[in-house]
């Protein structure tokens, strides 16, 4: 098993963290991982992606080209990223600012309303908790019980509250995907 | 995996905060460096960790001075190292070349950015001619390593500091930004005691002779002499110190060359191209400089094609086809500017290939 | 008979290079003797710059390292962070100095990096054959300023001392000459009062030694050293900028 996984969006909407915790997650669950972040003039002000592998192999190129999963937090990122989807990939967006323009099947769509579920959560911001949960429904190789053990871990303590919405997001993200899925 | 006393599992480290780690576990105890992207985790960790042991970091006002004061510390018996990329590494090739002729130990990390000029901060592999054929005046080398994971980058970086000291000769970890910027799951080992001050070190000669590091022999006779020297130190670098892996090259048809970072997504195009049933596989220099002509020679033999990657206009290539000798057509593909070459890139450039020779 | 001088054991035996009349002779014999009479010999690490001290090397008799054109500053830094119970000097020209070097100069005494700088300014580039140097007189010929150094066209004299003087890291600081046996032995009090300022740890010390050049001068010794005293100290004033308790 080898999955690449693309998360895009604006700087300050914890894309880099959103990556960093999905890739704590999969090596406690027993994967081998890459993070690789954008580092360039993107991370002011334009979009920042950050790439993770995760692979019961060694990974060879920490470079995601065409993502099995491709979480998408605002337009411009739609527009950069939405067309390298692989065909039976996912590409989970936040439906709230994303508005798919293209006619071209951007893999198994998955729209989500995180920035009202983030809301109901707490805080609208938290989109990228959101899109995280329900990635964790539609890729069971991560269980939802590790990332949030990564999430406690990575948080410091003295931040509870942001924790608990970070923890919340997830899960309402998790069942909204869940609900979308279910026949 | 197992692990002995000492090593420990670090979970995802960032390649560059891992180098420095290794370095001090390694017995480094001086850093000196100038700001640059994309290694600045380097000196901010070496900055946050260093003193904790004892060590001194101190930013420099210049790459000049930075590898001056690698110069003087190494000459005094110290583990030291300069880290800086492209542009940095540049500036320094002057004292790069004072420090290989007065036999001063020290490590260099080069985590290589585009270029030329000042170019951008994206990953690139532009430096390796002025990594492995001298990079600044006169007639010296450097002992150049290139790691492609952060694990071989951490056990590298170990190792450099006795490879220095043995050698008394400056090794160079040659990454780039995407090696340093990426975090991988590492382990690392057990921290080490520095090396006792060797004899010839300048720490001050108490009642004995008095020591003296120098790179002036004004005599050309003497000075002809001390570069003997010298190359005789690489003609033993060449009998131990080649490295080198070979991935699926039994039986292969195409034969991908590539160092670095490079050399990891050439892997995942070797393993897309062998599900395809296309016979490719990778060679992989690990020391670039003394670089493995024989053992890629070995595995051209069997070969119709090789294929250089790099993320440079060529440069690896030219001593992959010094290695070659013409006994096959030796291809080339190079993205630069900070483009990283993808897999599927690599693949289509191994397809058009075997269609010609399958 | 009784011995009353000799040579100072902080130099070799080996005879110096310098040309007949040129000062450097007697600023070497100073450094070795405040080294000798301070017992620094053994701890000492001295770095030789480039230029016509370039072989200091060969001379003082203790650990040495020689360094690129103007970062003597900086490799002493190096060795000095290392080890900072040893005793570290570079010896530099004004070429080395106050040109290429300026930068690594400023930032070492702006650190108050505990070194001591022997400054030897003759105003010229004396080992490649007399070119204007920061430190040329206006002018002044040489053979880079053949009609003599012109303000409008290559700039001013550039005062090291009056630089460094604004700098908290800096613990000692004085412009001296040898152009005179009581000024040679005022020479001496300040190079150990740098020396001092280092053993004690306070911060960089820079002693700036007035030196005469009459092979690129074009002048016999004792005119050498009548220009030193005439129309260098007028630009260069003998003080001591910077002293501590």
């Amino acid at each position: 098993m080898e999955y690449g996984i693309m998360i895009a969006g604006f700087g300050g909407q914890g894309v880099l963290f959103t990556g960093r915790l999905l890739a704590e997650t999969a090596l406690i669950s027993g994967y081998q991982v890459t993070w690789y972040p954008s580092y360039g003039p993107e991370q002011r002000g334009g979009t920042c992606h950050a790439a993770v592998v995760i692979s019961s192999e060694p990974i060879g190129s920490p470079v995601v080209d065409e993502p099995d999963f491709l979480l998408v937090l605002n337009q411009p990122s739609w527009e950069r990223f939405a067309l390298t989807t692989s065909k039976q990939g996912y590409t989970i967006y936040n439906s709230d600012l994303v508005k798919p323009a293209s006619t071209a099947k951007p893999g198994i769509p998955i729209p989500i309303p995180a920035s009202q579920i983030a809301e109901k959560a707490g805080d609208a911001r938290v989109t990228n908790m959101v899109l995280f949960g329900s990635f964790l429904r539609v890729c069971p190789e991560i269980p939802i019980d590790h990332a949030q053990s990564s999430l406690r871990a990575l948080i410091s303590p003295r931040y509870e509250d942001l924790l608990n919405i970070d923890l919340k997001c997830v899960d309402m993200g998790y069942a909204f995907a869940d609900n979308l899925l279910s026949p | 995996m197992a692990q002995s006393i000492g090593e420990q599992s670090m979970g995802l480290m960032k390649g560059n905060e891992a180098i420095a780690e290794a370095a001090i576990r390694a017995g480094c105890r001086a850093y000196f460096g100038y700001p640059i992207t994309p290694q600045n985790e380097i000196p901010e960790y070496m900055a946050k960790h260093l003193p904790k042991v004892g060590g001194v970091f101190l930013q420099a006002e210049s790459e000049l001075a930075a590898i001056n004061m690698v110069y003087g510390a190494g000459g005094a018996g110290v583990h030291v190292m300069t880290s800086s990329s492209s542009p940095g590494i540049s500036l320094k090739q002057e004292g790069l070349s004072y420090i290989a002729c007065a036999e001063v130990p020290c490590v260099v990390v080069n985590m290589m950015r585009s270029g030329p000029g000042l170019g951008g901060i994206l990953p690139a592999q532009g430096d390796y001619f002025q990594a492995t054929k001298g990079g600044g005046h006169g007639d010296y080398h450097l002992l150049v390593l290139a790691p492609s994971t952060i694990q071989e980058a951490v056990d590298l970086t170990y190792e450099a500091f006795d490879l220095a000291r043995r050698y008394r000769n400056p090794v160079m970890i040659l990454g780039d930004g995407l090696l340093g910027q990426m975090m991988e799951s590492v382990t690392l080992p057990q921290p080490k005691a520095p090396l006792p001050k060797p004899p010839w070190a300048t720490t001050g000669c108490g009642d004995g002779e008095p020591r003296v590091i120098n790179s002036l022999y004004i005599q050309g006779d003497v000075m002809e002499e001390r570069t003997k020297r010298i190359f005789a130190k690489y003609a033993k670098m060449k009998q131990n110190e080649i490295r080198f892996e070979n991935y699926k090259t039994d039986g292969a048809k195409i034969i991908l060359a590539a160092y670095g970072s490079t050399a990891r997504i050439a892997k995942t195009a070797v393993d897309k191209a062998r599900t395809r049933g296309i016979k490719v596989g990778l060679f992989r220099p690990i020391s670039l400089y003394p670089f493995p002509y024989d053992e890629l020679s070995e595995v051209a033999t069997e070969a119709k094609a090789v294929l250089t990657v790099e993320m440079s206009m060529g440069q690896m290539v030219e001593d992959v086809r010094l290695a070659v000798e013409g006994r096959c057509p030796v291809r080339f593909y190079g993205r630069s500017g900070g483009i990283v070459p993808t897999p599927q890139e690599i693949l289509q450039q191994i397809q058009a290939i075997w269609s010609h020779i399958a | 008979m009784k011995q009353v001088t000799g040579r100072p054991t902080a130099l070799t035996d080996k005879p110096f290079h310098y040309c007949p009349g040129c000062t450097h002779g007697i600023i070497h014999r100073l450094v070795a003797e405040a080294l000798e009479e301070d017992n620094l010999r053994g701890k000492a690490i001295g770095i030789a710059s480039v230029g016509c001290s370039v072989f200091a090397y060969d001379y003082f008799n203790c650990d040495m390292q020689q360094a690129a054109h103007g970062r003597a500053p900086a490799v002493a830094t190096g060795i000095k962070r290392a080890w900072p119970d040893s005793f570290v000097f570079t010896y530099q020209g004004d070429g080395d100095l106050a040109s290429i070097g300026i930068a690594e100069t400023i930032h070492a005494a702006s650190r108050g990096e505990n070194i001591t700088v022997i400054f030897v300014n003759n105003s010229v580039y004396g080992m490649t054959g007399g070119q204007m140097a920061p430190t040329t007189l206006v002018g002044q010929k040489s053979t880079t300023t053949p009609s003599g150094r012109d303000a409008t066209l290559h700039g001013y004299p550039l005062p090291v001392c009056e630089m460094l003087q604004v700098l908290p890291g800096v613990a000692y600081l004085a412009r001296v000459s040898v152009s005179s046996p009581a000024k040679i032995r005022a020479a001496k009090r300040a190079i150990k009062r740098a020396f001092a300022a280092q053993l004690r740890g306070i911060g960089f010390g820079l002693v700036e030694i007035l030196s005469s050049c009459p092979t690129n001068w074009h002048l016999d010794p004792v005119k050498a050293l009548e220009f030193v005293d005439n129309q260098m100290a007028a630009q260069f004033p003998l003080q001591v900028f910077r002293d501590f308790e």
